[in-house]
């Protein structure tokens, strides 16, 4: 066999790519054969080294681009007294919206969550014409998720192993229960979305406050969206416009 | 720039655009780590330069095909991930310093740097299109048929047998340099 081929049989037997009889006849030829077992060698530093040398570019490329940006700066850690303090001052503005809704009459709960209420838009597995998807996926799911088959949605959300799960999925679990009618549960799924993945923390409060509306529960809607209102965040002016209108 | 047209052109292999994502998710990435992770802020920027970098690699491998949720919510996992193995790390062994364990480099064989830089100037040597050949293919794992395609060969056969005779040159080119420094 000459140079080449063995050349490009020890990178496929590096990246797995031989069958087990080809992969035999390699190893017993690299136990005869002095020659074989150095090309394996070079092969392997080759690759590794190539790659490092490449990576290391990058690095580099980043490093100059740290030192030309401004220098970072940490963001203080809030005091337990301080998030203490926000918890009183959140229940006392929760409290005296109660008593506020008690005397003034706005919107009712339900119609705000109709108001503001749309189904989050599935940004993990978009929908491709004529494409078809294995039984009980998440790519099953989410196009029963886009045909507003909710029901399907979560029978499949169900089936699907809880360690494969996704934050993203528990998110749209939660909107599935809530456009089947069952809050609670869909509460449920939001705390899992959030625990799954902080990245959702806006969306899994949002649709929390929502889901505290259609439940008719005022303070907690109240506190939620008190906290989504407190921070620069896609739902910061709706949650300012419903707490208005509380 | 859309995070789609980034997304485009790291694709592609340019690292061009690579700095626009460090700039954009840095603060937040490395507060969060700081915050969530109780990561130090030394930790945290090199927890977060790799991260971007494990992005780059997974755009051009194919692992991450498209902008779904987003480049954020991308990186932040990759993150979380690699902040949980530096603690990990950390805890099997403290003795050594722990961005010894962060894993920069995905590979098993423990090349000295010095190596690695030879290996650098000599593909710099090389020269196009050769660098740029053994870049895709080891690299950026691209396969025979998209070299051809991204390369204009006529056929995975013309890539493969040029990838040969560069490698070769390669190979040599180092042998040579390396004998040259051992005087």
């Amino acid at each position: 066999m000459d140079q080449e081929q063995d050349i490009q049989l020890a990178e496929d037997y590096i990246k797995g790519d031989l069958n087990e009889s080809e992969k035999e006849r390699f190893e017993q030829r690299l136990k005869e054969e002095q020659e074989l077992r150095e090309i394996l060698e070079d092969i392997k530093f080759f690759q590794n080294g190539i790659s490092r040398a490449f990576k290391k570019d990058i690095r580099e490329s980043l490093a100059a681009k740290e030192r030309m940006m401004p220098v970072f700066k940490a963001e203080k850690k809030t005091s337990t007294f301080a998030v203490w303090g926000y918890v009183t001052a959140a229940a006392v503005i929760a409290a005296i919206a109660v008593v506020y809704a008690l005397f003034f009459t706005g919107p009712q709960a339900g119609e705000l969550y109709l108001a503001y209420y749309e189904s989050y838009p599935n940004l993990i597995e978009p929908n491709v014409r004529g494409e078809t998807y294995p039984e009980n996926s998440t790519g099953a799911a989410m196009d029963f998720y886009d045909r507003s088959d909710f029901e399907k949605a979560l029978n499949i959300i169900g089936q699907i192993p809880e360690n494969e799960k996704t934050g993203f999925l528990y998110l749209y679990e939660g909107i599935c229960y809530l456009e089947t009618g069952k809050p609670e549960k869909a509460l449920l799924s939001f705390k899992d979305a959030q625990q799954k993945t902080s990245s959702l923390n806006w969306q899994v409060l949002w649709y929390s406050g929502l889901t505290y509306l259609k439940m008719d529960d005022i303070p907690n809607a109240q506190e939620v969206f008190e906290t989504l209102s407190e921070s620069d965040n896609p739902y910061q002016s709706n949650a300012n416009e419903i707490l208005n209108q509380l | 720039m859309t995070e789609q047209e980034i997304f485009e052109s790291l694709k592609s292999g340019s690292i061009e655009n690579l700095g626009i994502v460090y700039e954009r998710y840095r603060d937040d990435c490395m507060n969060w780590l700081i915050r969530k992770y109780s990561c130090t802020e030394d930790n945290a920027r090199e927890v977060y330069q790799v991260s971007v970098i494990t992005l780059y690699e997974n755009i051009i491998r194919n692992k991450f095909t498209e902008v779904r949720s987003s480049f954020k919510t991308y990186l932040f996992s990759i993150a979380k991930n690699k902040c949980m193995e530096l603690h990990r790390a950390n805890k099997r062994n403290t003795d050594l310093g722990p961005l010894m364990h962060l894993t920069w480099d995905d590979v098993n064989e423990n090349i000295p740097e010095e190596q690695v830089m030879i290996l650098r100037y000599c593909l710099d040597k090389l020269g196009d299109p050769c660098n740029t050949l053994l870049k895709k293919f080891y690299y950026e794992q691209c396969n025979m048929v998209e070299i051809c395609e991204e390369m204009g060969y006529k056929n995975p056969e013309s890539a493969r047998n040029q990838k040969y005779k560069c490698l070769q040159r390669l190979r040599k080119l180092y042998r040579d340099t390396i004998v040259a420094r051992t005087g």
